[in-house]
């Protein structure tokens, strides 16, 4: 191969969307370099155009018919990569080029096992026999931290943990040693704990195979942990691109900047209304009160005959939440997080233990403001519902009602008679806390209620919660995988593992002073 | 392996539910066959005497009891107009349903499957467009006009076959055969439209799918991503709609039996509820149940082969 300094550069990258009426540019002039071995973040909320652009890299945007694209790419001493045609690329995809996606489940076919799937680019690109490849997968599988790897060859996805399969992608994507590695959000659907391992294995990977690698994100926190250069993008722009600490800590670009303070950090300004968390004030009220909650699942085999399993998701939990308290819940994935606020609003009726709560309809704002509010009716009609169905309020002061909270959570009046279409994933999320705040609650219960938010507008809502916090003096249950939102939020935190609480306490001692192992262990990845 | 045995035991009781409900439906029917049997003016102690005879004054538990035993022993009962055994009657034309059926089930596979792929590859193509249209008239024929118009084309205009003219398997094989071209075409036509629809729609689902995405970045071109991931994932639903149609098939195949004049398993039918003749239909019906849950049980296990996520549950 010729001597060349980079393994990529982008030159003026401009991508087009062609099928709607006015043809849309997506991506604008965009460049990129990266070198043999080199580690590139490229970071930028939803719609960024980052994905685009790397899928662009990956050869795998140039064959659909609805896209225009323009500029130069030069990967490995092709010079004409973004023209060449679809079999000069096929053979580039997979041998030089290796790829892993946000969610590693619908990322592998569920119908083919883990070990067809892994060998896929040999079978592909290579003579090799079936037992050579056979012994590269299992060497690859190891490669990427597996152990029990003649079991896991022969599996299917679903017989998986999330952690698992993320690897195997990683497994499958490094089987034929590609120089480039795109790494599209590979741990954003994954637990924090898993995802502090992945992006070790990633480091790992660099070193030893000397691959280089684009890593793209949401989360410039992550990609500052793992990448030297960092490019960041903006409506299809790249905004600002220097070495990864220089945008992290002397960012040029106003974007940048808003992007840098976004970020949850491990800090929190001291509070100004102190009278709702004084530990000892036994005066408070207590607004919910749990005590010795047990929860089973039933498990049934299908048929007529299937036998009854059950499974035990909740261990003696207890807690109280006083008035105006913020309790952060953290846990991860099947910790029962959700089985606990399901069983508060009274949608799960089987357990053993109490559950009181000061407010007879406890109100709930959810992780995904696109499916939690009914796509056929208007936003005033949305957040009417709760007074018609619990207030003897008329129309007029229900109307009035309506146009209050919005405006209280900062929409105008005239969201009344929009659809939740029309309004944006932070306007959404806003329409769902006005909902769970009509009522006018002591407490309410935010599950997951930013983590589905691009960061800044996930500022934005948490600052949002905090000063209605402050107004109104309700309590919350805030629900979240996120240490570091729980830690700038809420008062006192419950750490979830595996269906029982192991450690509680307020903010401040737990993430100073853990106790618990796991708990430990979860500090410890979020600071990734 | 032990689900599969419990699948097995629990299709055999739905079978005794069906038989159950069948005999009872019979029961409540108004009309005696021993009086219609014997004509209206027969007297009462003639028809009392007939029903002793043919069993028919014992309690309704005892009479299902033993005919359910004889019925999986073979003893279908004696035919009330014919007087010969139903079983010989049945066993006499079902070749000629049956074959019928697999004629009309192969057709709607063999053409389906590659008709859709063809028209998912080439999505908003022309060829799309034109297959679309067609098979959207073809979806709304139903058998017997599409029959019908397949007689008069290629019968009467073409005369590549005699309206009319079968013959049966005993006799020629081959020229059976042929016979049953027409009418096996007839039936599956509009099963060939819906399979193609289903399997061209779940095919461009599928194609949106992540692992798509994946089977590119490993380097495979659009046949490969299309014959090596997909179409086993898209396969699946489809594959409930197959089993649908070889029952629906089955059941289905009296009215085409009767406009290409085919004395098979339907024309048998049609005149045994005209006369009353409850053993041929309740035997027809049974075994028409049996090939409905039958059918059922096969997709089922089927399923259990190519998913592998079913087996876990």
């Amino acid at each position: 191969m010729e001597k060349k300094e980079s393994l990529l550069k982008v030159e003026n990258l401009n991508i087009e969307f062609l099928d709607k009426k006015v043809p849309q540019k997506v991506v604008t002039d965009f460049n990129l370099t990266i070198g043999y071995g080199e580690r590139v973040g490229l970071v930028g909320e939803s719609g960024s155009g980052k994905s685009l652009s790397a899928l662009t890299v990956a050869g795998l945007l140039t064959k659909r018919k609805d896209v225009a694209i323009q500029g130069e790419i030069h990967f490995a001493g092709h010079d004409d990569f973004l023209f060449m045609d679809e079999k000069e690329l096929c053979k580039l995809r997979g041998t030089d080029i290796g790829m892993i996606f946000q969610e590693p489940m619908t990322s592998l076919n569920p119908v083919k096992t883990i070990g067809w799937q892994v060998e896929e680019s040999l079978r592909i690109h290579t003579e090799l026999s079936k037992e050579e490849r056979r012994e590269r997968a299992m060497e690859a599988l190891r490669g990427v931290g597996l152990s029990d790897t003649e079991r896991i060859y022969a599996s299917y996805p679903h017989e998986l943990s999330g952690g698992q399969r993320q690897r195997v992608m990683i497994a499958a994507a490094m089987v034929h040693k590609p120089k480039l590695l795109i790494a599209d959000e590979p741990t954003t659907a994954l637990d924090v704990t898993i995802q502090a391992q992945i992006m070790e294995l990633l480091k790992e990977i660099n070193e030893r195979e000397h691959t280089a690698i684009l890593f793209i994100s949401h989360d410039l926190h992550l990609v500052r942990s793992l990448c030297s250069q960092v490019l960041v993008m903006k409506d299809g722009r790249v905004v600002e691109a220097g070495s990864a600490d220089d945008v992290f800590y002397a960012p040029k670009d106003s974007y940048t900047r808003k992007l840098v303070s976004a970020i949850p950090k491990f800090e929190r300004e001291k509070k100004e209304v102190p009278q709702f968390d004084k530990g000892s004030d036994e005066q408070a009220e207590t607004v919910l009160s749990v005590s010795d909650l047990n929860v089973w699942f039933d498990k049934r085999a299908g048929g007529l005959f299937g036998k009854k399993e059950t499974m035990q998701v909740l261990h003696d939990v207890s807690f109280s939440i006083r008035e105006g308290e913020i309790v952060g819940l953290v846990g991860e994935s099947g910790s029962g997080k959700s089985t606990i606020a399901r069983t508060i609003l009274g949608v799960n009726q089987k357990y053993q233990g109490t559950v009181i709560h000061a407010d007879a309809h406890p109100q709930m704002v959810f992780q995904d403001p696109f499916s939690s509010l009914n796509p056929s009716k208007t936003i005033g009609w949305i957040l009417e519902e709760p007074l018609k169905n619990f207030t003897k309020d008329d129309k007029k002061q229900r109307q009035e009602k309506a146009r209050a909270i919005l405006r209280r959570v900062g929409l105008d009046e005239e969201y009344l008679f929009r659809y939740p279409k029309e309004l944006s994933g932070g306007q959404r999320q806003r329409v769902c806390i006005a909902l769970a705040l009509i009522l006018n609650p002591k407490f309410f219960i935010a599950d997951e209620a930013v983590s589905a938010l691009d960061v800044t507008i996930q500022a934005q809502i948490l600052e949002l919660l905090k000063e209605l916090h402050e107004e109104l003096g309700n309590a919350i249950l805030f629900i979240s995988h996120d240490l570091r939102v729980v830690y700038q939020l809420c008062d006192r935190v419950l750490i979830l593992n595996q269906g029982r609480i192991v450690e509680q306490g307020t903010v401040e001692e737990i993430y100073k002073n853990p106790k618990e192992e796991y708990t430990k262990l979860l500090l410890r990845s979020a600071k990734y | 392996m032990k689900q599969v045995i419990k699948k097995i035991i629990t299709t055999v009781l739905t079978l005794v539910i069906v038989s159950f409900l069948l005999f009872l439906a019979f029961e409540l029917i108004p009309g005696d066959p021993a009086r219609a049997k014997l004509g209206t003016d027969a007297t009462p102690e003639q028809i009392a005497a007939l029903r002793a005879q043919m069993g028919l004054d014992r309690p309704l538990l005892e009479r299902y009891v033993t005919w359910l035993f004889a019925f999986f022993t073979g003893d279908f009962g004696t035919s009330y107009s014919y007087s010969m055994p139903v079983g010989e009657m049945i066993l006499d034309k079902l070749p000629i349903t049956v074959t019928l059926t697999l004629m009309a089930f192969c057709m709607t596979v063999i053409i389906s499957i590659p008709l859709a792929i063809l028209m998912a590859k080439h999505e908003g193509g022309i060829t799309d467009s034109i297959l679309s249209a067609i098979n959207q008239v073809i979806m709304a024929v139903p058998p017997f006009f599409s029959g019908i118009l397949l007689t008069l084309f290629f019968g009467v205009l073409l005369k590549l076959f005699v309206p009319g003219d079968f013959v049966s398997y005993d006799v020629d094989m081959g020229k059976f055969l042929s016979y049953l071209f027409f009418p096996a075409l007839a039936i599956a036509l509009p099963k060939i439209a819906m399979a193609v629809k289903m399997l061209k729609s779940s095919l461009l689902a599928e194609m949106k799918n992540d692992y798509t995405k994946t089977a590119y970045s490993r380097g495979n071109d659009t046949s490969g991503v299309l014959y090596k991931h997909v179409l086993k994932n898209a396969f699946l639903p489809v594959l409930t709609f197959f089993g649908m149609a070889l029952a629906d098939i089955f059941t289905g195949s009296i009215v085409v039996e009767k406009v290409f004049n085919i004395p098979g398993i339907g024309r048998i039918l049609m005149t045994s509820i005209s006369n009353r003749d409850y053993p041929v239909v309740e035997a027809i019906i049974m075994m028409m149940a049996l090939v409905v849950i039958v059918t059922n049980l096969c997709v089922d296990l089927i399923y259990r082969k190519m998913d592998p996520r079913i087996t876990v549950e």
